[in-house]
Order: C-alpha cells, then sequence, then structure tokens
C-alpha cells in the first residue's frame, strides 16, 4: 500500500513538473539549426514575472539527451547575478513582452553537429524570481537521421508541393510493420490556430520496397480565409492489418504535426 | 654607337611584346538574338524540385521530379515580344498548381545581349525566374529556376527548375 501510495506521488509530480512547463514564448524562425540566429519572444502576462523590468535569460543545452555534450549557455556566469549579455530586450510600449536573439553554436560554444536541443528560463538578475524551465527546442538537424515518416521537402510553405513518405522498413511497432497502407489523412491549421475545414483523405502510392508516399499542395487542397495563412499540419498513414480472424482491422501510424514555413 | 645598339634592343623588345598581343575575333555568324528566343508561347514540360538545405548538407533525398503529381503539362506561358522589347505575359494554369503568384502582367529581363533572369511583374508583386540556358535552333527548351526562400531568414529552402517547350 505504501509502496503504491509512493508511486502515485510521483506520478502526480511528474505531471505537475510537466504543467508548469514554461510556455509563454515563441522562437523565429519556427524551424532553425544550430548555426541560425533565432529570437525568443516572451510574453510574462499573467505569470509570476508579469510588471518586471529586468529580466534575464539562463539557458543550456542538451539536457538527458544521449551521445550529446550537456552544457550551459555562456551567460550562465552567476545565477545571483546575471550579466548584461543575457538581459532580454523589453517590446517598446508592450508590457511584459521581451525579446532575445542567439545563435546555438555561440551561445553553447559547441560545434552545430553537437547540438541537439536546448532550453531555458527567464529570471531577475538576483535569481529571486524565476519562470518554469521551457520545453526542449530541437535544433534542425545537421546530419541526416533516417526516420519512418519523411517530407519532401523538409521545409515546406503553404504553396509548395509537399510529398509525405513511409518508410515501412524503418517501423517499430508491429501494426506499422505489418500494415497494408492505403491513405494518409491531412488535417491544416491556420495562424489563429483554426482547422482549415474537415480533414483530407489522399491515396497512398507504392514508391518502392517497404515505401509509400502520398503528395499534396495546402492551398490546394484548402482555401486560407481573408487575411489568414497555413501555419501548419498534421498526417498519418492509415492501412489495414487482418485480425485473428482473418479480417481487416483499420490502423494507423502516429500523428506527425509539421510547421509551415512563411516563403518569400 | 652604345645608345644605337640600346634603341635597336629596345625597339625589338617593343615589337616582340606588341607581337605577343592576341588578336580580338569577333563571333562567327549573327549575334544570338536571344530575346527573341525567349519570347514566344511556352508549354510546361517538366518540374523538378530541390530540396536546397538537404542538398546544401550532402543528404539523400534532395531532388524529386514532381512532373507527373499535377496537371503541368497543362500550364502555358506566353511571353509576348513588341518592336524587339519584351511586353506582357500570360500564364494560364489550365488545372495545374500555379508556378508563380501573378498570371499576367510585363515581363523584362536583365541584359538584351546575356540575359540571367525573366523578371514578371504585375503591379507590386515581381517574380523573377533565372534563366538556365537559352533556346536556340537546335535545343527548342526554355529552362528556368524559382526559389522559394523563408521570409524571416532568406535562406533559400526550395528550388523549382520548369522546363518549357513550345
Amino acid at each position: 500500500m505504501k509502496k503504491l501510495l509512493i508511486i502515485a506521488l510521483m506520478i502526480l509530480t511528474g505531471r505537475m513538473v510537466q504543467a508548469q512547463e514554461f510556455t509563454n514564448f515563441t522562437i523565429s524562425p519556427a524551424t532553425f539549426s544550430a548555426e541560425d540566429e533565432i529570437t525568443i519572444t516572451f510574453d510574462f502576462t499573467g505569470t509570476n514575472l508579469a510588471g518586471e523590468t529586468d529580466l534575464y535569460i539562463w539557458t543550456w543545452a542538451n539536457k538527458d539527451a544521449v551521445g550529446f555534450p550537456g552544457k550551459d549557455g555562456s551567460t550562465n556566469t552567476e545565477w545571483g547575478n546575471s550579466p548584461a549579455a543575457a538581459k532580454l530586450t523589453p517590446v517598446e510600449a508592450t508590457p511584459n513582452k521581451f525579446t532575445y536573439k542567439m545563435t546555438g553554436t555561440t551561445m553553447y560554444g559547441l560545434a552545430p553537429g553537437q547540438l541537439k536541443h536546448f532550453q531555458f528560463l527567464a529570471k531577475t538578475k538576483s535569481g529571486s524570481k524565476q519562470s518554469p524551465d521551457s520545453k526542449k527546442n530541437v535544433f534542425d538537424p545537421l546530419v541526416f537521421v533516417p526516420s519512418m515518416l519523411r517530407l519532401f521537402p523538409a521545409r515546406v510553405g503553404q504553396n509548395d508541393v509537399v510529398s509525405l513518405y513511409f518508410h515501412q522498413d524503418l517501423a517499430t511497432t508491429p501494426n506499422e510493420q505489418r500494415m497494408q497502407p492505403t491513405t494518409v489523412t491531412i488535417e491544416v491549421f491556420d495562424n489563429t490556430g483554426a482547422a482549415a475545414g474537415q480533414p483530407v483523405t489522399l491515396p497512398v502510392k507504392n514508391a518502392g520496397t517497404k515505401l509509400w508516399k502520398a503528395y499534396f499542395i495546402p492551398t490546394r487542397s484548402y482555401t486560407p480565409g481573408a487575411g489568414k495563412k497555413f501555419t501548419r499540419f498534421t498526417y498519418k498513414f492509415n492501412g489495414t492489418v487482418q485480425d485473428a480472424n482473418n479480417q481487416p482491422v483499420t490502423v494507423s501510424t502516429n500523428v506527425v504535426e509539421v510547421t509551415l514555413a512563411d516563403m518569400k | 654607337m652604345r645608345s644605337t645598339y640600346l634603341l635597336s634592343i629596345l625597339l625589338l623588345a617593343v615589337l616582340a611584346m606588341n607581337g605577343c598581343r592576341p588578336e580580338g575575333f569577333a563571333p562567327l555568324g549573327d549575334t544570338n538574338d536571344n530575346l527573341t528566343a525567349i519570347a514566344g508561347v511556352w508549354k510546361l514540360t517538366k518540374v523538378t524540385q530541390t530540396d536546397f538545405e538537404s542538398q546544401r548538407k550532402g543528404f539523400p533525398y534532395a531532388v524529386e521530379d514532381i512532373t507527373t503529381l499535377f496537371a503541368y503539362s497543362t500550364l502555358q506561358m506566353t511571353l509576348n515580344a513588341t518592336a524587339g522589347a519584351p511586353g506582357n505575359f500570360t500564364i494560364n494554369n489550365d488545372t495545374a498548381p500555379p508556378i508563380t503568384s501573378i498570371t499576367s502582367g510585363t515581363w523584362s529581363i536583365d541584359d538584351p545581349k546575356a540575359p540571367k533572369t525573366i523578371t514578371l511583374k504585375s503591379g507590386a508583386v515581381t517574380e523573377i525566374m533565372t534563366l538556365g540556358g537559352y533556346p536556340n535552333s537546335v535545343n527548342q527548351t526554355l529552362k528556368v529556376k524559382v526559389t522559394r526562400s523563408d521570409a524571416a531568414t532568406n535562406k533559400v529552402l526550395i528550388v523549382y527548375d520548369y522546363e518549357f517547350s513550345r
């Protein structure tokens, strides 16, 4: 009984830590490599840091990333006295909004291939107040990593031809390994976060041994509303497997979300 | 006597250096009229999509021929020339996906003798196509390249290569 209580408490604590993840920020561009300069835009409205005028970043890379060296940001000099290089820039006439520019390789002093992801928190100079840790923000890989579901091109905009690939030879679950792929389900979302319409189902073509393909153009499958643009889409491959009675059962791969680039 | 000798050597040296100067030859035949070669009605025959970042990084899966994915062969581009100068253009997409954001307006080239780009303009919208090769009497193919870049970083992400024939 005591053991059960401890396990329940551990699960609950884990959930609480997860719930406290800092999410009040955006990163531009949406996808970036460790060599790209990025801008993090913070909005502390409604958080414990609301009303603060001098805030600082505390950042680190590769936490729990197997095969990648963990490293603090170069601006993590002293928790109780953050340096000027870590100071966030207030957005003019917008209370509680700040920005911070950084480049992964410069901030962490690691080669591009040594950086997998990074996290950060915001704090006061003395560290008396702080935000929760951010989620892990993943750098665009600089080495090719084979994956079961692949997009071509790797980064696309709303008007581009998008090819979706299912490399079944890289599948790890029995359903994904055994399924006979038939369709792809795609759902597109606009910049307000709303779905552009009902999900579309497209046929899948065989593109080689254990390789399946579907393709679409976001703005050809859906029409953006006035003044709106598509910012992301999700997709999954569907197919059938035979159950114990030799009857077909519909199964799907996991759903993958893709952020659309703002192209010009 | 000595000064005459020195002058003779100097004269010979000047003659020898001038003698080594290459002669300029004008091109044989008529100069190519590239503007006229580019103008006309063009039908889209081939579309290639390049993942520029994957190609730059040496990744596999960098280039795909997407001609048959959509009805690209129904697209027709007309580049009209008036009095030896670029004029209006129209692009009839028919059932093909659009290859530019504008379908009519005016077109121009950067250099009449050796154009490298075709600029399509409609109002405030400008689209630039990079020429991949001039059509000629042997090869009646117009090759153009359109790049798509990330608006935030200006980084080229995708290159579309289009081939047209008359």
